[in-house]
């Protein structure tokens, strides 16, 4: 069972994203200040809401198709527990999302020309993005571990290499981040696109607006990296698990 | 024999001793959790361990199964040393010849029940189908038809172990070891429990090491230590 009524949550989604697009086609015939700033705003929340539905999807695309234990636990734990990945990782979607909104503006900002010559304000930028989404991706694979350390710990003491433990990790906390920040970059883009609109200038298209997400899911792949030591240090059994010491 | 797809050490049947354990000192800190302990089990064999708690039991299953090496003293299986072996030989060893039996369990919450009980034969690489065959099979035996597809939530405190017993002998280990499995459960439910670790264990010709800290559980076993203080104190006696 797909958890939260995942068709109104789409259907908000779907509203949301067909009222930023008629406000986008129908800015440079009419007023519709109201319609642009709010379309966007809950067009994000949209995407807040739908994220569980998103990791529940694929939770039961890993539960059909998987082959080795490391699908099988994410996929299962992603399916059950949608919610657990958006509660740590939105922040880090934030940054991103906003990330993108700044890349999208500053060209505007200089002449289109300008860019992206202006280091400065992309690597002020950059460091914006990075730094709280690496924060966050850490701490979501550090919850996923932390969650779950004495049943990690029983399967670490039975034999489980820590290679298939990290691949778990990485299936349920990093894929659903992945997607999560490039959509959200996606969005921003959109965004900075409407705003600039509304300011009567157009968007220049390029490929450093995907550098917030490129960022981003850089520093989540390095924070999955960086639960190794974790794993191995709770099948070590130096830490009281998976059963304290007698 | 389980199927496994990893290629399993072909190491011939036991002919002297399974495992055996010779001077083993552990100590955390300042506190000797294994005091110089010796400790031989024979292929098959039913080895109670009784002691109070913080007398070193865990301990002596950690280093005995190869989840710690000990600070001295050495441990073989079949002969050969395996408390000097790197943590992904160790694990290795303990994927194909250990099963284990956990305090409270220690199923994963979100698997079903089979799913739960083929996860040591899906480590060990066998396929989807063969292993979740094999799990339905295991817990058939274990008289737990019908609860396939249930997960841990929704089973009784005795049915959980029963379950973490098939998944310990899914794999057809050479031992296995139990760490206080009647540790959560009623008196009654215990003894049950222990009583199904043995017939499994007797029915697979498996060793099986159990800890505890009640003397009448420990009685069922066929032969039965004491450890105090992290030294075997009470002597090997045949019950």
């Amino acid at each position: 069972m797909i958890p939260v009524a995942p068709v109104w949550r789409v259907a908000v989604l779907m509203g949301m994203a067909a009222l930023s697009g008629y406000g986008l086609l129908t800015t440079a015939d009419s007023d519709n200040t109201g319609v642009l700033l709010f379309a966007p705003a809950l067009t994000t929340l949209s995407v807040w809401l739908t994220g569980p539905w998103i990791a529940a999807t694929l939770g039961r695309l890993l539960i059909g198709r998987w082959h080795g234990p490391a699908a099988l636990l994410a996929g299962r734990r992603l399916y059950e527990n949608p919610d657990a990945p958006r509660r740590t990782s939105c922040d880090a979607v934030l940054a991103v999302f906003l990330g993108s909104v700044g890349m999208t503006l500053l060209p505007a900002c200089h002449g289109p020309g300008h860019f992206p010559g202006e280091w400065t304000e992309t690597v002020i930028i950059g460091v914006l993005v990075t730094a709280p989404a690496g924060w966050c991706a850490v701490a979501t694979v550090m919850t996923s571990v932390f969650d779950r350390r004495h049943v990690f710990g029983a399967l670490l003491a039975a034999g489980t290499p820590v290679r298939v433990l990290r691949r778990v990790v990485s299936m349920e906390v990093t894929v659903p981040a992945l997607i999560a920040m490039w959509g959200a970059g996606g969005g921003g883009v959109v965004i900075g696109a409407v705003v600039l609109r509304l300011l009567g200038a157009e968007a220049v298209f390029g490929g450093w607006m995907a550098a917030p997400a490129f960022l981003g899911s850089g520093a989540a792949v390095v924070a999955t990296a960086a639960c190794t030591p974790t794993l191995r240090r709770i099948g070590s059994g130096t830490q009281s698990w998976p059963y304290g010491h007698q | 024999m389980s199927p496994a797809a990893e290629p399993l050490a072909s190491l011939p049947p036991p002919t002297g001793p399974l495992l055996t354990g010779r001077g083993l000192f552990k100590r955390y800190g300042r506190q000797h959790a294994l005091a110089g302990v010796d400790i031989t089990v024979k292929a098959g064999e039913a080895l109670g361990i009784v002691g109070p708690h913080g007398a070193g039991k865990t301990t002596l299953l950690h280093v005995l199964a190869a989840i710690q090496p000990p600070d001295s003293g050495e441990v073989a299986l079949q002969g050969h040393r395996i408390d000097r072996l790197g943590a992904a030989e160790r694990g290795k060893v303990r994927r194909r010849s250990f099963g284990f039996v956990f305090a409270r369990g220690k199923l994963v919450d979100e698997l079903t029940t089979e799913e739960n009980v083929a996860l040591p034969l899906l480590v060990s690489g066998v396929g989807r189908c063969r292993a979740l065959a094999e799990a339905r099979t295991r817990l058939e035996r274990l008289d737990l038809n019908g609860l396939e597809n249930r997960r841990p939530r929704e089973l009784s405190a005795g049915q959980a172990l029963r379950v973490t017993l098939a998944r310990a002998f899914v794999h057809g280990p050479r031992i296995v070891f139990a760490d206080e499995p009647a540790d959560a459960l009623d008196v009654r439910t215990g003894e049950e429990t222990v009583s199904t670790l043995l017939r499994a264990a007797r029915e697979d010709e498996s060793a099986v090491i159990i800890t505890t800290r009640d003397r009448d559980l420990v009685a069922r076993t066929g032969t039965t230590m004491e450890i105090r203080e992290g030294l075997i104190t009470g002597g090997v006696m045949a019950a």
